[in-house]
């Protein structure tokens, strides 16, 4: 599990920095993506997806500024309301790219880096000089 | 192979730093407690160049609970330290600490905060800058307070309430002092501290005036080499500064910890507190035996001390055991002042000067002494030397000793009683003005 997301998110930042051809490929289809994805459409965040039920997501949902953590769990029960009543939201509430923020990704970066330091630790081989 | 790194590391520092060299003044030395004293960038160094394998090195940083801006706030920045910084986590820094072989200490005070690390004399290098990153660029994360630190403030709180002794001392020092000295020294459960209080009040107090770094088991020259090279960029600041005023009053706290029950005065500081707590004594210096002094005949129940803090000392009689004995012994210290207050005889004034020279300098050995030596550089700006501790301690008349006696059974007193507080007594009820 410690590393996968890490993982993830270095493959998409090597891809947009070193393989410019690659990159022009692929942003196109990102906006395809979330359109047909539509979690905007029911006023989620990227980040609102990200599985949460892992114990490095729920550290770093822990980790959130108070505000952001309430913020979350809005849009969440907004969106599972949405979601009961068939319903998207009024189409002047969709979020805009603007809004949709990476707020989460920093703080499982963080703990992510943490875990993999502690494992490194834990398994570390002392050689004598 | 790590002496050779180690020494090219302090060629390196010693010509990358000639600004800081110029400004370093000439060592001077207090040959009889052994330590050398210098100043460099504007930071307090002491050094006691022992010999041996072991180097102990502390921080003594004015940022004691009397500083707190926001109460609790000192406690929380004394359990920041080796977390996170910039450089390396505080999991990085203890398995390095563990692999290199060493401890790392933290303590609060009420004047202080003392970082502390023993290790391998080869080792200074490392420890050394390791100090100096925890002491200039903690990260202070907000999530470190949460998950790290604030179970610990509760954890030390609970411990300190289980202690009757010490719920006792704070008492007494709330009601002596009031603010400033009087303020708790742990966080305790109403006080809500935020990251902001820890960061601005770390900005506040972890700056170079703030700080004085004794040593044992290094040489001054090594020293300043060191506090050049890591703690150049550590902010100058201003001097805490705090005023002790006595007020006095009594304070009863129910707690099933145990009974104590204390009463005292404060004043600034004078060797006559510490005659008189040696005069009065109580705690025993030999094993089986309560000694030969005043408070001996209450067979180990009652005793005297001396808390000293920076620009007053608090004069303290405790007594401890069932609310029955308390108020026995609590008699019989009275009773003891009072036989004071009648006058001295030279033996036992000869007798209370040599315990009370004993204790000061006693208190400026070893490891813990080495705070109280950096509590002192920063007050007085030097290590004071063994013979003038020595002859303001023999210059305490039987006069002045009585007088003071006097003054506690006349005057009003701070006073704290813990345990069972229905039955433990007053202290007007043992002849005291509180």
């Amino acid at each position: 599990m410690t590393g996968s997301y890490l993982r993830t998110y270095f493959l998409a930042k090597y891809i947009t920095s070193n393989a410019p051809a690659l990159a022009k490929l692929v942003t196109p289809l990102q906006g395809f993506m979330i359109e047909t994805n539509g979690y905007r459409k029911m006023g989620l965040r990227y980040d609102d997806l990200i599985a949460e039920e892992n114990p490095i997501v729920q550290k770093a949902i822990n980790r959130l500024p108070p505000k952001e953590y309430y913020d979350r769990n809005f849009r969440i029960r907004r969106a599972h309301q949405l979601s009961l009543m068939h319903q998207l939201l009024p189409k002047d509430e969709y979020l805009s790219a603007e809004e949709d923020v990476r707020y989460l990704t920093p703080y499982i970066l963080e703990v992510e880096a943490e875990m993999k330091e502690r494992e490194y630790f834990d398994n570390m081989t002392v050689v004598k000089k | 192979m790590l002496v050779s790194s180690t020494s090219a590391c302090f060629r390196r520092a010693a010509s990358s730093s000639v600004r800081a060299t110029t400004s370093r003044s000439i060592a001077t030395a207090a040959a009889d407690l052994g330590f050398e004293t210098s100043t460099v960038d504007g930071i307090k160094i002491a050094t006691k160049d022992i010999a041996g394998p072991i180097t102990t090195l502390s921080f003594v940083i004015k940022a004691g609970s009397r500083y707190a801006t926001v109460p609790g706030v000192a406690h929380a920045l004394q359990r920041f330290a080796y977390k996170n910084t910039p450089k390396r986590s505080g999991l990085r820094l203890t398995r390095e600490t563990e692999l290199l072989g060493g401890s790392l200490t933290s303590v609060l005070t009420r004047d202080s905060i003392v970082l502390t690390a023993r290790f391998l004399k080869d080792d200074l290098p490392y420890f050394f800058e390791a100090l100096s990153d925890v002491f200039v660029q903690p990260t202070l994360a907000r999530h470190e307070l949460a998950e790290v630190v604030a179970p610990l403030l509760k954890l030390d709180a609970k411990l300190a309430d289980a202690d009757a002794a010490f719920v006792a001392s704070e008492a007494i020092n709330s009601a002596a002092y009031r603010k400033g000295l009087g303020l708790p020294l742990y966080a305790q459960a109403t006080d809500s501290i935020s990251i902001d209080n820890v960061r601005s009040y770390k900005d506040a107090v972890y700056t170079k005036s703030n700080v004085a770094i004794v040593a044992s088991g290094t040489d001054i020259s090594t020293l300043s080499d060191l506090v050049s090279t890591y703690l150049e960029t550590a902010p100058a600041g201003t001097a805490s500064t705090n005023a002790s005023t006595f007020y006095g009053g009594e304070l009863r706290i129910p707690s099933t910890a145990g009974n104590v029950l204390t009463f005292g005065i404060a004043a600034e500081p004078s060797p006559t507190f510490n005659v008189l707590a040696s005069v009065l004594g109580g705690a025993s210096s030999i094993k089986w035996s309560y000694g030969a002094s005043l408070l001996g005949a209450t067979a180990g129940k009652a005793y005297a001390k001396v808390t000293p803090y920076s620009g007053s000392s608090l004069l303290t009689v405790t007594a401890t055991g069932s609310p029955a004995e308390i108020k026995s012994a609590g008699a019989a210290a009275v009773d003891a002042l009072k036989t004071v207050a009648t006058g001295v005889s030279s033996e036992i004034l000869k007798k209370g000067i040599a315990g009370a020279k004993f204790e000061a300098l006693s208190g400026l050995e070893s490891t813990a002494g080495l705070a109280s030596v950096g509590e002192i550089l920063l007050g007085s700006g030097s290590v004071p030397a063994a013979a003038k501790i020595i002859s303001e301690i023999e210059s305490v008349t039987a006069d002045s000793v009585k007088s003071l006696a006097e003054k506690i059974l006349s005057e009003k007193v701070a006073a704290a009683a813990v345990g069972k507080v229905s039955e433990l007594p007053y202290v007007d009820e043992l002849g005291l003005k509180a």
